[in-house]
């Protein structure tokens, strides 16, 4: 068992979505909701592996992701999460005009949370979002889930309805997390290799123009 | 929160009736400013040390389990207002072969961890066990900071020598290396388990700018000094002596730095921002005030200053120049106060215009930095200026029409568009993490392979970019659009909206140009952290010292906070 930190999950996933491709700005989003799911108690480090190697396996998915959420044609293509989250996130306000009129097909959808969660803070929005078995509802900031955990941490496909909607009953929500306890480490090795990706190894060269007082630091 | 106002153009400061102008950006974010600043009275040390003092932090070592050699264990701990935090510290026996400042080693004299709290002999044991190891060990949210130094064996061995003959060490030497132990890392933030800053900012005491860092390496001081009377003692129970207080305070402790640390400036630019702001804002307030009986104490602070510059020792032939042009600058200030005809200079304000006249730039971030420390009472306040959620400037606002981006651009990045990227030269560098250091490293674009890994830190070259992309949108469509098609422009559109509101959080400079001396970014850093004796190994890094001259805990109630700037009319009454 390993515990993580917080930030060194914002790090490590911010360098895996890097390592498979992912540029810059869409890396950040990918720690940051990690980090964010992490602190709510419904990370799955699972999710985002799947999410991460199928980027690996595709390298097209990003742009298809894209141009699907443009094109109207999202029910019919898988989106990746991050992407389509970061561009609901983007939109603000305007997602009202999205909403009721758009169907997505996406991996992982609680990857979503984070961005439709930042939306509520930012423009006062209520918002759910829905798939089967699992209802997420987003308000100022925080998340309340209607269903088992089993559904909101799914990491397959499926189809979502973007809600606006207040929380009705009284379902379960989670406490704010320091951390993530793992007790399985196949999917966080899975993604420390990707990050390590992003490392450039040593030359001759490299070694000569060191950045400290080289083997020797008696003084 | 003080009462301050930021226009982006002109940058007035409204604050305490000022009428005096921030300095602008594009004048003080260059490489050459920002590698040319000192600490302050608002640096970092020494709002830990202030705050220490007034909140009356009770100071105690509970635990002392050394050998004759010096190795074992010691607990070192402060007990504020509302919460406790311990210093666990092991000291090991360490091969010379063995000591290397490189973040790699993975051996060292002396392993340390900033405990929430008093351990308990459990805790201790759980430490032992992991914290020697560094990054190979794991530690908890219980620990606030990790890390490490190495002795200067030169020295520590001299002081054990001259102690153990019941002499005091010799003073020139003491003075010319400045610590027993260099650290040769400070982790802080969630690394290796530990508590996230998000957390420790919260607790009482440590919510300013790398104030559990700061706390641990004042803590080593402390260890440091501990140590070595322990070892003369142990050698000569009868003979040794306990080091002088006045020889005790010019021990600091020192640091190696590299380039590790210098990407940070450019992965928190809203931290920049913050860290410049309360330092200008600071400048622009003295500079309003006037000067009328305060010219004699800063001719005083001065010629204080221009020997201690005068004392420090580097090989680097540079700095070693840069070092002679500030001791002349400082003599060139003093001969001007001494002429200075109150009728034509009534505030600082032109005492400070005529240093652009006639100072070099190390001699006007100097002045700066005296000018502040007198007037401690018209900036001390400017302290609560630091807090920053770096979260609230991480979401993008989508709704912008690229006609506004575009317009930010040529407002807000005009310094950008100066460089010219199809120059070679101008894209030298890239920076990356090395694998074999898992750090960051500078590598050359034309020579070295990996440049497809660059981290984003050229951020001049990606704002000519942007610029570029964007002359090819409809001017009329929005950005949340743009960044769906074009996401290899994300990160520099974050960057861009935090700057538009943040006017210090970009370096004006290219750090990709073959002509970029690391050095700079890193020196910038430390002095916000509080360091001076800034020694360059190498246009990559340096070493310098923390602390030095600071009053050790159990002095502090007593001291009256004029150590880094000690002038004689107000020496510590400790000292």
């Amino acid at each position: 068992m390993i515990r993580l930190s917080l930030n060194e999950i914002d790090a490590s996933v911010k360098k895996a979505a890097r390592g498979v491709g992912l540029k810059w700005g869409m890396a950040e989003e990918a720690g940051k909701s990690a980090r964010w799911l992490a602190e709510h108690g419904i990370l799955d480090m699972h999710a985002f592996a799947s999410v991460l190697t199928k980027h690996d396996t595709d390298t097209g998915w990003a742009l298809e992701s894209a141009v699907a959420c443009l094109d109207n044609v999202g029910a019919a293509r898988v989106i990746c999460p991050l992407i389509l989250g970061s561009w609901i996130a983007d939109l603000g306000s305007d997602l009202n005009t999205l909403i009721a009129s758009r169907a997505f097909r996406v991996l992982a959808p609680s990857l979503l949370v984070p961005f439709l969660s930042r939306l509520t803070s930012s423009c006062g929005l209520y918002l759910a979002l829905e798939w089967p078995m699992c209802r997420v509802f987003c308000f100022d900031g925080s998340v309340a889930v209607e269903g088992d955990k089993q559904a909101l941490l799914i990491s397959e496909p499926v189809g979502i309805a973007i809600l606006s909607a207040k929380a009705t009953a009284r379902i379960w929500s989670t406490e704010p997390k320091s951390g993530v306890t793992l007790t399985e480490e196949h999917d966080w090795i899975k993604i420390c290799e990707f990050g390590h990706r992003t490392y450039v190894p040593s030359s001759a060269l490299s070694r000569q123009s060191g950045a400290g007082a080289g083997t020797n630091d008696n003084d | 929160m003080p009462n301050y106002e930021q226009v982006s153009a002109g940058l007035k400061v409204s604050n305490q009736g000022s009428t005096i102008a921030l300095r602008l950006p594009e004048k003080v974010m260059t490489l050459e400013h920002m590698g040319a600043m000192f600490p302050h009275r608002l640096s970092f040390v020494r709002l830990l040390l202030r705050r220490v003092k007034r909140e009356n932090w009770q100071f105690s070592r509970p635990v002392w389990r050394m050998n004759a050699d010096g190795y074992g264990v010691a607990v070192y701990s402060f007990k504020g207002p509302k919460r406790t935090y311990s210093l666990v510290a092991f000291s090991n026996e360490l091969a010379p072969e063995h000591r290397t400042d490189r973040v790699i080693a993975t051996a060292w004299d002396a392993s340390f961890t900033l405990y929430d709290g008093l351990p308990s002999e459990d805790d201790i044991a759980r430490l032992a066990a992991n914290v020697p190891l560094q990054e190979a060990g794991r530690i908890s949210e219980s620990e606030l900071s990790l890390s490490r130094a190495n002795k200067s064996l030169r020295l520590f061995d001299h002081v054990v020598d001259r102690l153990a003959a019941g002499l005091q060490p010799d003073y020139e030497i003491v003075s010319s290396v400045g610590y027993l132990f260099r650290t040769t890392a400070v982790y802080g933030s969630g690394k290796m388990g530990a508590a996230d800053f998000e957390k420790t900012g919260t607790y009482p005491g440590l919510a300013g700018p790398f104030q559990a860092e700061m706390l641990v390496v004042y803590l080593i001081r402390e260890f440091s000094l501990d140590l070595v009377e322990h070892v003369a003692t142990m050698r000569a129970p009868k003979k040794a002596v306990v080091l002088t207080d006045y020889i005790r305070r010019q021990f600091g402790v020192g640091n190696s730095t590299g380039l590790g640390m210098a990407p940070f400036l450019v992965n928190h630019p809203a931290i920049l921002n913050q860290w410049m702001l309360v330092r200008e804002t600071a400048l622009a307030r003295v500079r309003d005030l006037p000067i009328a009986g305060q010219k004699d104490q800063l001719m005083a602070y001065a010629s204080t200053f221009r020997q201690r510059v005068s004392q420090w020792q580097t090989d680097d032939v540079a700095q070693t120049h840069r070092n002679q042009l500030l001791c002349d600058d400082m003599d060139k200030l003093s001969a001007f106060l001494h002429t200075l005809e109150f009728a034509n200079f009534t505030r600082w304000n032109e005492v400070y215009e005529w240093s652009e006249r006639h100072l070099s730039i190390d001699g006007q971030e100097g002045l700066i930095s005296l000018l502040i420390e007198m007037n401690g009472p018209a900036v001390d306040d400017l302290e609560g200026l630091y807090d920053v959620n770096e979260l609230n400037s991480f979401f993008i606002n989508g709704l912008w029409r690229i006609g506004d981006v575009v317009a930010a651009l040529d407002s807000d990045y005009a310094w950008a568009f100066d460089f010219n990227f199809d120059d070679p030269n101008e894209m030298a560098r890239f920076w990356y993490v090395s694998e074999e250091k898992l750090e960051p490293r500078l590598g050359e674009r034309w020579h070295e392979q990996g440049s497809e890994r660059e981290l984003p830190l050229g951020v001049a070259r990606a704002i000519c970019e942007l610029r570029d992309a964007l002359s090819h949108f409809d001017m009329d469509s929005k950005l949340a659009e743009f960044l769906l098609l074009h996401p290899e422009h994300r990160h520099t559109c974050r960057r861009l909206q935090l700057h538009h509101t943040r006017p210090y959080s970009e370096i004006c400079d290219n750090i990709l140009s073959a002509k970029m001396r690391p050095i700079d970014l890193l020196r910038f850093k430390l002095a916000c952290f509080g360091a001076l004796r800034f020694d360059p190994r190498s246009d990559r890094w340096l070493r310098i010292s923390l602390y030095q001259n600071a009053p050790f805990a159990r002095e502090l109630q007593k001291s009256n906070d004029t150590w880094m700037f000690p002038i004689a009319a107000t020496v510590d009454s400790t000292q």
